[in-house]
């Protein structure tokens, strides 16, 4: 099998797309129906249930795996709509007090979107919560942690963390399981300790590191299309596309130096001889292209309620997001765009998604935490600067 | 294999500090039935396996014969395939019962950061992943789990996560699939729910609760009721 390409991906791996988009549909429906319960809980409903024990948290963790199961199925065929659920399952792992969520959106997302005014200002406070969390101490929850603070060296000072301390002090535990591939946790602490030198620890390079997680994830999905039946319907208990392994490749992207486009062609250069392994940094690639195209009715997700949360039980996930040539039931190709290294991404370079008004979905505000004093706190401890509401002086929440 | 003299039972037997039974209570996701039919099973025709509503008659003599490895590696393995034995496809001539369990603790989730919850799984089963339109049911019960294998056993069910390909997470083995035999009695099954999946039929669909939970009145059995708790009294 040569490398994975956009136009034929569903008939290289062998998946029924019906099927698969089935299975995208079930998630979503099935985090919509959570989400709606728990806004209006409904006596003896499945919400409920969850919550009603002593393990409440069962509730939220369910939330969010449930969108992050419906992102991994629809970035296989729609990543637009996959990023608005990967937002979904990010904001609601913050909401089980899991620094896992902060990976997740730190990965999957360009420091356009991260650092917009309407976005990081909303986010600070909950991750100052999550990481006063008994849950963020435990050593894999501080792993991911550091992974995100390798990538973003900015979210140190905002955290008041250092990734350098956090990896000093995560040492203790490197053989801990982590991950879809239970892989030792060493491996992930490399990683973060080669990102935060903006170069190689060793002898490994970034790309040789995400090459080896891709290959762990390839072997899994090789064991997994043993049963046929199970793999072509989407059904294979095995994530075909992991979110994790691709926050991976996005941390890696964004991190340093670093390119998009560079890592990702170091990446499956090195893994010529094994395409299902390009698997993950080939979906970040395709959710990096469509960043842009995210518009204001996503960024409001990032807008929490009353009590912190990030509720939404009203707004629908997009299901109009669709590639050019699509549509509900047809999905079209991946755009085959590549985003330039670092530069200014083209104006409706995918045609009428969305609708293309401008570079971006959204006139996008720079939340820059270096332009504002004291690295963007204000007195209070709480960020500075423009809330995206055009206050320039207040917080976004 | 050694031909030395047998050790003592009680000198090689290995202490197990873990009961080799438990309850369990699980989730059957269904559909292709009415509201009438979801009732009759909570009031005494209880769930069956597939292989006993198709041929309508079953003997001990039988059930014995098919509670094989054989029979359940296909179950898990080959569900879409045809029966290679037996006229027809596994899925119709299956002796197992498909049903699945929640239980994962929070150190499990801070660890891998996935969790599937029982009601999930049984929703996945109920809406065909996702492709099935109309009613379906959760049915919520409880069985008697065999923590080693013990497939001819009729009345134990398996953890047949254990044999599948699957090593991802351990997890999966306690929230997994747990896999009945012939028959779970009404007097198992408390109580039942009833969606409607409402949506065109390829594209995005929403799972609507119908009313509130339908509890068996007529026969259930806490089974509280039957476990070694003695109260005080």
């Amino acid at each position: 099998m040569a490398g994975l390409d956009s136009d034929n991906l569903l008939d290289r791996l062998g998946l029924d797309q019906d099927a698969l988009q089935a299975q995208a549909h079930f998630y979503t429906a099935y985090a919509r129906m959570l989400e709606v319960q728990r806004s209006a809980p409904q006596l003896g409903g499945i919400w409920e249930r969850m919550t009603s024990s002593s393990e409440a948290w069962i509730g939220p963790s369910s939330l969010a795996s449930a969108y992050r199961l419906a992102a991994q199925y629809t970035a296989i065929f729609d990543p637009l709509t996959a990023t608005d659920l990967s937002i979904r399952a990010g904001l609601l792992y913050l909401d089980a007090d899991l620094p896992f969520g902060l990976f997740l959106l730190a990965g999957l997302l360009d420091d356009d979107l991260l650092q917009d005014a309407q976005v990081f200002p909303a986010l600070s406070p909950a991750l100052h919560r999550v990481i006063a969390r008994p849950t963020s101490a435990d050593p894999v929850q501080e792993t991911y942690l550091a992974l995100a603070m390798a990538s973003r060296p900015w979210l140190q000072d905002e955290l008041g963390l250092s990734a350098q301390a956090l990896l000093d002090e995560l040492s203790a535990h490197e053989l801990v399981p982590v991950g879809p591939q239970s892989i030792p946790l060493a491996v992930y602490l490399t990683l973060a300790a080669t990102m935060l030198r903006d170069g190689r620890v060793g002898d490994a390079t970034l790309p040789e590191q995400l090459a080896v997680l891709g290959r762990a994830q390839s072997a899994s999905l090789k064991v997994a299309m043993r049963n046929q039946y199970l793999w072509e319907r989407g059904a294979a208990p095995v994530n075909i596309l992991d979110l994790e392994y691709m926050a991976m490749s996005g941390l890696a992207m964004r991190s340093g130096t670093n390119t998009p486009e560079q890592i990702y062609q170091e990446t499956t250069d090195a893994l010529r001889d094994d395409p299902l392994a390009e698997l993950p940094v080939f979906a970040m690639r395709q959710i990096d292209q469509v960043l842009p195209q995210v518009d204001e009715q996503t960024v409001q997700l990032f807008r929490p309620d009353a009590n912190g949360l990030f509720a939404d039980a009203t707004a629908t996930p997009r299901e109009n997001y669709r590639p050019p040539g699509g549509s509900a039931d047809r999905p079209g190709t991946y755009p085959k765009e590549a985003a330039g290294p670092k530069g200014p991404r083209t104006p409706g370079a995918f045609g009428e998604i969305g609708g293309g008004r401008s570079a971006s979905n959204r006139d996008r505000r720079l939340w820059n935490p270096y332009d504002q004093g004291r690295r963007g706190r204000n007195s209070a401890g709480e960020p500075d600067g423009d809330d995206g509401n055009g206050n320039g002086n207040g917080s976004a929440i | 294999m050694s031909s030395g003299p047998r050790q003592p039972p009680h000198v090689s037997a290995t202490i197990t500090r873990e009961p080799d039974i438990y309850i369990q209570t699980c989730i059957k996701g269904v559909n292709g039935i009415t509201l009438e039919d979801a009732e009759r099973i909570i009031s005494g025709d209880g769930i069956n396996c597939n292989w006993w509503r198709s041929t309508n008659t079953i003997s001990p003599r039988e059930i014995k014969e098919r509670l094989t490895e054989e029979e359940l590696y296909l179950h898990v393995n080959k569900y879409g395939s045809p029966h290679p034995t037996r006229p027809d496809s596994v899925a119709s001539q299956t002796p197992f019962i498909s049903l699945t369990a929640g239980a994962v603790s929070r150190h499990i989730l801070v660890r891998t950061n996935l969790i599937h919850h029982a009601a999930e799984t049984a929703l996945q089963f109920a809406t065909n992943s996702g492709q099935y339109r109309g009613d379906c049911f959760l049915f919520y019960c409880w069985v008697v789990v065999g923590l080693r294998p013990a497939v001819p056993v009729r009345h134990l069910c398996e953890e047949v996560r254990e044999l599948n390909t699957y090593r991802r997470y351990s997890a999966y083995q306690t929230e997994g699939e747990i896999t009945a035999k012939i028959n779970i009695p009404s007097n198992q099954i408390e109580a039942f729910e009833h969606y409607e999946i409402v949506g065109p039929p390829k594209g995005a669909f929403t799972i609507l609760p119908r009313g509130e939970p339908v509890y068996n009145k007529h026969d259930y059995m806490d089974p509280n009721m039957i476990t070694n708790i003695r109260q005080a009294f």
